[in-house]
Parts: C-alpha cells; structure tokens; sequence
C-alpha cells in the first residue's frame, strides 16, 4: 500500500514546514558552528591525527554526527510526540494504516531529513573540502545507515520509555558524542574499551567515512562498513518488531 | 442484511462486570446502548476502542460474518470507532485531516473531489483551513462523522455523539447520524442521553448497572413494560407511606421523581378513575419517556431516604 508511505511523507513535510525555525538548529546552525569551531578552529592548533589533517578528520565526523543526530531527534521526540502526546498514531490507524506501514513510513521520512541535514552539511564544507562524485555517493550510503540505525534506536527508545527517558535523554548524548569518535579516535581510550566503543554505529560511521576519504581503499572500510551494516539491521529488526505493539 | 453482531458478550474490569447481553445490527440501522450509570458505560467504550484492557473477556464478536477482536473494534477497517476525544491530526487542517485519510483510499485527484464533497455534505466548508482544535465541539463531531465516511466504513461507533452539545446542535447531529445510516451503513450509539437514544435509534439495549436488562424498539419497550402516560403527583414523606400502600394494592407500576410520585398508567385505561380513588388534587399528566424506564428499572432504588 504505496499511498500510506506517501501519505506518511506528505503529513510529515507539511509538519516540518510548521516548525522549520526550530528544525534548523539541527540542520544548519549546530553543524555550521561545530564546523567552524571545533573544525576551523582546532585544526589550527592540532597536528595531524591518524595521518590526517584535523579538519578532515572532524568533517568526516560532523556528517555522521549530522544524520545521527537528525535520525535520533526525529525518531524519539518526534514519534513520542505523534504515539503519545498529540494521539497522531492513533488517528493513523483508526484511518487504516498498519503499525509496520507507520514504521517504514516514519523510516523512510527520517532518512530523507537525515539526508537533506547532510546535504546542507556537505554544502558547508564545500568552501573548504574537495570530495569527488565517488566520495558523495560513499558518504550517503553510510551517512543513511547511521541514520537507520539513529531513527530505530530513537523510535525503540520512545516506545520504550514512554514517558521518562526522553525529557532527559539529552543528558546521555553528550557523552555519547565524546566517546563516538566525534573529536577524537576510539583507539585513544584504552583497549577494552576502544573495541566495546568501536561497536557504536556512529564510530563506525565516522571510520567508514574517514577510511574512504583518506585513502580510498577498500581494505580499511570492511570492518567499520560490516559492524554499520550489522548494527542498523539489528536495530532495524527490533524495532520492527516493538512496534507491532502499536 | 446483518452488519454487526456481540453474541453472548461480557467483560469483568475493577471488579466492575458488563454483560453479557447479545444483539445484532441491520443495515440501515441505528442501534444504541444506554445505562442508568454512566462509569459502566464509559468503561464498555473504552474497552471497545482499545483504550483499556480488561481482566476477562467472553462471547463473540463479528462484523459482516467474520469474527473480530472486541479489544481492537476500532481498529478494524470495517468499523469506524468515533470515540469522545476527537482523533485527528493537530498538525493538519479539517480538509488536509480528510485528504489524509481519503488518499488512503484514491488517488490524489479523486481523493480531492472527494473531500470537497463531503465538507460541503456536512457544512463544514466554511472551517476547512481552520486546525481542528480550535472548533467547536459541534463541528469536531461533524468531522468524526465526515471522516467515517471517507473511511466508507460498515459499522459507524459513536460513543457518546450528543455530550457537550447544545440542544439545536444535538437535533443537527442526530438528523446527520439518520441521514448517514440512511445511505451508508449500520450505526451503535453509546450515550447517557435517554432522551436523544429514545428519539434517534431504531432498537436499544437498556443496561442496569452494566448487567443487560431488555432490548427493543423503545416505543415499544415502553408502552409494554410501562404503559404510555405518566400521572406525576407532587407529595411529601408522611403522604408517600400512605400512597405507596395503595399502589401496591392496585398492582400499579410506578417510581420516585423530584419528590414526587409517578404512576405508570396504559392507553385506555381510566385516568380519572386512577386519580379520583386516590383522592389527588393536583396532578401533571405526561406521555412516558425512556428515561422513566431507567429508574423504574432501577433495583437499589431508596425512595424514603431519596425523599427525606
């Protein structure tokens, strides 16, 4: 039933556009601020790292970041919003839609937002990094299964904790980020660690990308490629399956 | 041609048990359900559509000759649940609220001239751009109604359709509910409103404290079990115990009300005969109403303590 999945996709672009002001900070000023910040900005007083320039290294980061963040956003505030607050889900249904229709359907939407913060994101560093057509195509693919792999956890999360989690998630993210490989490699924490870390979709995002674009060999994107892959699935799956519960 | 059907069906909840009653819908037909106590009612609505699990569940469920979960009534494709609590989507417009759920249904074009259609059937043409939220409450039910039929669904469920309605409005609506039975499909109204069940529904079924009690045309179930008028007689405690004696002895039906006395009296029979052999002054005679069935009906009913 092609029609729920656009129907999904039309209620949630006419929604964005209704709140596009708050939107943007996650699609536009927090990426151009960290760019400028923490890229421009340490870059000047950093080495290389990993045989990398710094701003490299970060504007490899800040595109997994963008789509995790986005993903995460719209899969947990935002399906807690529509499953819980404003009853969206249940009109949905009432309407005929099925709980695995609204899955994929709200998959779906946070993937092309995940795609467009990303896009806006690759036009920032375009004043500053050359990427070629091979890289983009590269740098979408694993920027959208960061995103489904942020968008499950988000969603099984809202479904999950239903009330609680959500109004202080954000306190967690931060420390996520800083352990993500955000601003630094995992190999700099110590070894048991920095493999449990590894694990984490965006650190291996992040590695994905920044093997292809420092070396464009394939050897060095298999591992963090397979352990992506691995986790988007498994998450995919879960979620799928906590949704029917809808 | 049968649309609906509850076969022996009963459901026990906080200790609280409804049922077990049966009944089957026609097409074309308005069928409503109506109890003296509205906690029973409200909790049979809110199992119904899925708003709260209960502790045990008996009989049968089905809708067109297929069996249905009772616990998920509105969610199946057949039926559409109205509930009180409007269920929309407070991001969409009136119009937007039906386009979504008509592309469900058509394509984009068809889905359009649809809507337009239906606004203009329920005068709702005027709110179309308007978020639904901000209407009145009048015009939320209009949309409830509006959006079952986009849904083209078989069975409507109102639960409780006249609630917060002023009286013309509550004419409006039941006009709206007969035209839409008319022409589409069979409809189960919920509501403590015995006078509007009583005007509106082909058939009911009386519930006394969530136990089944009778089922019926109304006009019928009233001249049967009650008879067709009402004599009210004003009267004081002292008077009562006196009076009381007397019914009894004539085998009279009657019932407490508003600290006065009401005796059930049939079409034919001798009114003034009635009033005269009790020796009344004053009297206020009535046609009888279903809601005089609801209290006559009612078993734990104090009339002492309630005139005191």
């Amino acid at each position: 039933m092609k029609s729920a999945y656009k129907s999904i996709l039309w209620r949630n672009w006419k929604s964005f556009r209704l709140q596009w002001k708050s939107e943007i900070i996650w699609m536009i000023v927090e990426p151009a601020l960290l760019i400028y910040v923490f890229g421009k900005g340490l870059s000047q007083w950093t080495g290389s790292l990993q045989g990398q320039d710094y701003f490299d290294f970060f504007s490899a980061s800040i595109l997994g970041q963008v789509s995790f963040i986005i993903a995460l956003h719209e899969g947990l505030y935002g399906v807690r919003a529509k499953n819980v607050n404003s009853g969206v889900y249940n009109f949905w249904i009432h309407s005929g839609i099925t709980a695995q229709q609204i899955f994929k359907g709200e998959m779906f939407w946070i993937c092309c937002k995940a795609m467009l913060g990303v896009s806006i994101c690759l036009f920032l560093l375009l004043f500053s990094q050359s990427y070629h057509l091979a890289d983009y195509l590269w740098i979408y693919l694993i920027c959208l299964l960061i995103s489904i792999s942020g968008g499950c956890v988000g969603i099984y999360l809202a479904l999950r904790f239903k009330a609680d989690l959500p109004n202080w998630f954000s306190i967690y993210l931060f420390p996520f980020l800083l352990v993500s490989g955000i601003f630094i490699p995992v190999q700099f924490f110590p070894l048991p660690i920095s493999w449990f870390l590894e694990i984490l979709p965006l650190a291996a995002g992040c590695d994905a990308i920044r093997a292809w674009t420092k070396s464009h060999e394939l050897i060095w994107m298999i591992k963090p490629s397979i352990l992506l892959v691995t986790f988007a699935a498994a998450t995919y799956h879960f979620t799928q399956k906590k949704i029917s519960q809808l | 041609m049968k649309i609906f059907e509850m076969r022996q069906f009963a459901i026990e909840s906080d200790s609280k048990q409804i049922g077990p009653f049966s009944f089957e819908i026609r097409s074309g037909e308005i069928f409503g359900i109506s109890d003296l106590s509205d906690v029973h009612l409200r909790l049979l609505t809110k199992f119904l559509n899925g708003e709260n699990p209960v502790e045990k569940i008996s009989g049968q469920v089905f809708c067109k000759d297929a069996e249905i979960n009772p616990a998920r009534l509105g969610r199946d494709l057949r039926i559409s649940f109205l509930s009180q609590t409007v269920s929309f989507d407070p991001k969409l417009t009136c119009s937007e609220n039906l386009f979504f759920q008509s592309c469900l249904k058509t394509e984009q074009a068809s889905a359009r001239a649809q809507v337009q259609e239906v606004l203009h059937s329920f005068e709702l043409y005027s709110v179309a751009d308007k978020y639904l939220q901000k209407l009145d409450l009048f015009s939320q039910k209009k949309f409830q109604l509006a959006s079952a039929q986009i849904k083209n669904a078989a069975l409507i469920v109102f639960a409780y359709p006249w609630t917060g309605l002023k009286l013309a409005q509550q004419k409006l609506l039941s006009q709206k509910i007969k035209n839409f039975a008319q022409q589409k499909s069979a409809v189960l109204i919920f509501s403590e409103n015995h006078e509007r069940i009583e005007s509106v529904c082909d058939r009911i079924l009386i519930l006394d404290q969530g136990r089944y009690s009778i089922i019926g045309e109304p006009k019928k179930l009233k001249e049967s079990s009650l008879g067709t008028q009402v004599i009210e007689i004003p009267l004081n405690v002292q008077e009562f115990d006196y009076f009381q004696k007397r019914i009894k002895e004539k085998n009279l039906k009657y019932f407490i009300s508003d600290q006065s006395l009401c005796i059930f009296s049939k079409e034919g029979a001798d009114l003034r005969e009635h009033i005269q052999s009790f020796g009344f002054q004053q009297v206020t005679l009535r046609k009888t109403q279903l809601f005089d069935f609801f209290i006559q009906n009612k078993k734990d009913y104090k009339p002492e303590l309630e005139l005191a």
